[in-house]
């Protein structure tokens, strides 16, 4: 079960002048219900990646198996494939098409040629989802907010009920709580689905709050791949790849730096506000009251 | 340079029931500064910096830039080359097939001679570091790239205030850190700037922030002042850099770290000093 | 896939043809079709083609993408070649069935308008690949100017075709990324009859046109910014101008359509 892939090797363009090395010996394993967040920056081959977690690119060699199915052997109907893993692009509101909310998040579970009644319960489950009430059923979709419009789409996909769901940048272009909202909804949806996520962000501080485990991508390899404190205590190597890294891990960094005996794997701000405030009261009880200076 | 009174403006046109994205706004912006708007979604900023410069005219209120009033038809031209303008999609306000092309856009626009034009271009190009991409077509460029070419496309005009509106919204890391670096090397030249982000380490580098919403100025102050109050801002729906938010908890917490931090070396000296004192005096 | 398509096709090196003024180049080109439609003669034909070759030579561009640029027309050469050696009346050749003949007239017909077709793509082939998108439409504009003396919007043309030109790629582009997510919804493009097909580009030309009207908005605002207020008092950066070898190539080409005019008036 989950997705495992295999030597996977994309070429674009190849034999042409324009020929590229997107994707380079890819192997790697993802089990059911991981949380992953998937780092890099543009062009290091993430969006190759996920694309042909769903089918959309076919590889130039090696393979992907999703639920022990190979997803690019001939007799594979393209159509599970895309059901069982769900993938929303970046600025997913700009594919929508329909008259209403309702519509176009049926566009998918229709697709699928499911029966009405399922539809309608999808398609309201979705939406509940994303926390659009049914009021929003009959609306155009074309007259919501940006971040409307994002949730009304990201329900789009969430309607084919995949198994695994990728998401590309599902933050770009939102304002602070925009962002937030978003962040809270997937890990909601992700314990209330069961369902594995891969979480596509160029945020490492987005990708500190929520992802469970991180993979780092760097010229179409893999070039790190752990838990998110065994990937932020390596901060200085992001920083080379041209990553950004949460500022409270360049701030670690620097208290290091400046011979503090820090635990190099504080990443988020709550953590480093608990160890911070340990060690400044130990260091008070030892050498007397600091206030009182 | 830049001076707005009791600022309204509308989308619709309907007399009754008016619904208004910015009321009342009252803002002076000096020449040489460097101010950072921050405010949600739907605030009214992007509204406000099109006000700047007369593509959009208050409904109520007025607009002076340098002293003209943006309504008066004879300031039109003169208003928006003083006043240039960078926006969020990097591939939409790219109008030519070339590099060079599109940055010589506005001056030919302006009628400036030929040769002028070929220097004011170089000249663009190398102050945001594009010059050996002048012969490229810009599609085929990274999105901080593009911005970049949108920044000399402005510089072209000669301006004395550039305003920027969310213009690394749609970047990565890296495109946000060239455009930022451009950005600080016009502020070096004098240039006045009026930046418009949600990323609040973009902000912090501002001499002023001004928090808008709903069509509002609520905050005004510099960014130390504003991002100390983490509680209101967290309340308006924006962020604070995380060392300040650090030294928010910190202090409630009841450590007495100075709660106007803003950067990670001004955190890092902040915490030593902490850990440091204390432990000198041990020793002694 | 859809970006192999290029349009204007230039083909970015340095050669005198790449040097000359686009005006020239047009108007040489019109001058050129002119010339080839006076053909009548083995002898004209003789004197278009070697010309033609000259022409291509000149260019620099390999002799490759001139046979790539026939490619999808080599159907409509062909089927005119056919039609012309079925239906002209003449000299019995061959007979090829009941009542279908292949007369010696058709055969000479077919091969003289599969000719002239071959020529036309391949000289109007050299003015796209030796000359960029910009300087086309600065050509045209240029050359049109007169004409908005009488109000003619020359300018407003020139420009919708740049900026048609730059947002080509981008077009694209987002045909393929709206494809992409619409796919991964398990919209299908590429199977069922016809009618299937046909409603199946409507969740990709829906997005397309909001997101085409979006960037037009987007666009209008940005030029207005740079104070872009139509033709008028208008300069440009790179000016054109006609240089010793544009007038050079201009005589060249009067005295090929001299000779053509002058074969074909006496009938040689």
């Amino acid at each position: 079960m989950g997705i495992k892939i295999e030597n996977l090797n994309y070429i674009y363009m190849q034999g042409s002048p324009f020929e590229k090395h997107a994707l380079k010996d890819i192997n790697l394993e993802i089990s059911d219900g991981e949380f992953i967040g998937l780092i890099g920056h543009t062009g290091s081959g993430k969006s190759t990646l996920i694309q042909h977690l769903n089918g959309l690119m076919e590889p130039t060699s090696g393979t992907v198996i999703v639920d022990d199915t190979d997803i690019f052997a001939k007799t594979t109907d393209k159509l599970l494939v895309r059901r069982n893993v769900g993938l929303v692009f970046q600025y997913p509101e700009h594919q929508l098409f329909e008259e209403t909310v309702y519509k176009d998040i049926s566009f998918g579970p229709i697709n699928l040629g499911l029966s009405k009644e399922e539809i309608h319960e999808r398609v309201l489950e979705a939406m509940c989802h994303v926390g659009l009430d049914e009021s929003f059923s009959d609306v155009s979709p074309f007259s919501l907010s940006g971040g409307q419009k994002r949730r009304v789409a990201i329900a789009g996909v969430l309607a084919m009920k995949p198994s695994v769901l990728i998401l590309d940048e599902p933050t770009a272009g939102l304002d602070p709580a925009g962002r937030e909202e978003i962040l809270t909804q997937i890990k909601a949806l992700r314990l209330a689905r069961k369902m594995t996520v891969i979480f596509v962000s160029h945020s490492m501080e987005d990708v500190a709050k929520i992802a469970e485990r991180i993979i780092v991508m760097n010229k179409g390899t893999i070039a790190m791949d752990g838990k998110p404190n065994e990937i932020f205590r390596r901060s200085s190597e992001l920083i080379e790849m041209g990553l950004d890294i949460p500022q409270i891990s360049k701030l670690i960094l620097s208290l290091r730096e400046r011979g503090l005996n820090i635990n190099p794997d504080i990443y988020t701000v709550e953590k480093a506000r608990t160890t911070l405030s340990l060690l400044i009261s130990t260091k008070n009880d030892k050498g007397g009251n600091l206030n009182a200076q | 340079m830049i001076k707005t009174e009791k600022v309204t403006y509308s989308y619709s046109e309907e007399t009754e029931d008016i619904k208004f994205v910015l009321n009342g706004i009252d803002i002076e912006i000096k020449k040489g500064e460097f101010v950072a708007i921050l405010g949600h979604n739907g605030c009214g900023k992007s509204t406000l910096a099109k006000l700047f410069n007369g593509l959009f005219l208050p409904a109520g209120g007025n607009v002076y830039v340098s002293g003209k009033n943006t309504k008066s038809t004879e300031e039109y031209w003169n208003i928006r080359q003083m006043v240039g303008m960078v926006f969020q999609n990097p591939d939409n306000q790219i109008v030519a097939t070339v590099v060079e092309e599109d940055v010589a856009f506005a001056p030919e626009n302006l009628g400036v001679p030929a040769e002028e034009i070929r220097r004011r271009v170089d000249d663009a190009l190398k102050a945001v570091d594009m010059y050996e991409y002048r012969h490229h077509a810009p599609h085929l460029l990274s999105g901080g790239q593009k911005q970049r070419i949108a920044i000399a496309g402005a510089i072209a005009m000669r301006p004395e205030c550039i305003v920027f509106d969310e213009p690394t919204a749609m970047l990565d890391p890296k495109g946000r850190k060239e455009v930022m670096a451009a950005i600080e090397k016009l502020r070096e030249e004098g240039i006045t700037i009026v930046l418009i982000t949600h990323y609040m380490d973009e902000a912090v580098k501002a001499d002023r922030v001004i928090v808008m919403d709903d069509g509002k100025i609520v905050m005004e102050d510099t960014p130390k002042n504003v991002f100390s109050q983490v509680k209101m801002l967290k309340g308006l729906g924006l962020d604070v850099p995380q060392v300040t938010e650090l030294a928010y908890l910190l202090n409630k917490s009841g450590i007495p770290v100075k709660n106007d931090i803003l950067t990670v070396d001004e955190c890092t000296e902040e915490i030593m000093k902490f850990l440091q004192s204390d432990k000198g005096k041990a020793e002694n | 896939m859809l970006s192999d398509i290029t349009l204007g096709q230039y083909f970015p090196i340095d050669s005198p043809l790449h040097k000359l003024d686009p005006r020239t180049k047009i108007l040489s080109l019109i001058a050129i079709i002119v010339a080839i439609f006076l053909a009548g003669s083995k002898i004209s034909y003789a004197v278009c083609s070697v010309f033609i070759l000259g022409v291509i030579l000149m260019s620099g561009v390999p002799f490759k993408m001139y046979f790539k640029s026939l490619k999808p027309i080599w159907f409509v050469i062909l089927f005119t070649a056919v039609l012309n050696m079925f239906l002209t009346q003449g000299e019995i050749v061959y007979v090829f069935g009941i009542k279908t003949y292949i007369k010696y007239e058709g055969i000479y017909l077919a091969i003289k308008m599969a000719i002239r077709l071959v020529l036309l793509i391949l000289v109007s082939s050299a003015l796209t690949y030796t000359t960029s998108p910009i300087a086309l439409t600065d050509g045209v504009e240029s050359l049109l100017k007169p004409l908005s003396k009488i109000g003619f919007p020359a300018h407003e043309l020139a420009m919708m075709m740049s900026i048609a030109i730059r947002f080509i790629p981008t077009l694209i582009e987002e045909t393929e990324k709206i494809i992409k997510a619409q796919k991964a919804r398990g919209g299908g493009f590429d199977s069922g009859s016809l009618i299937k097909k046909v409603k199946a580009l409507i969740p990709m030309l829906i997005p397309l046109f909001v997101s085409a009207f979006r960037r037009a908005d987007d666009l209008a605002f940005a030029m207005e910014a740079r104070c872009y207020r139509g033709g008028a008092n208008r300069t440009r950066l790179k000016q054109i101008h006609y240089k010793k070898a544009d007038f050079f190539a201009a005589a060249i080409v009067v005295l090929f359509l001299g000779i053509m005019i002058a074969i074909s008036f006496f009938g040689v």
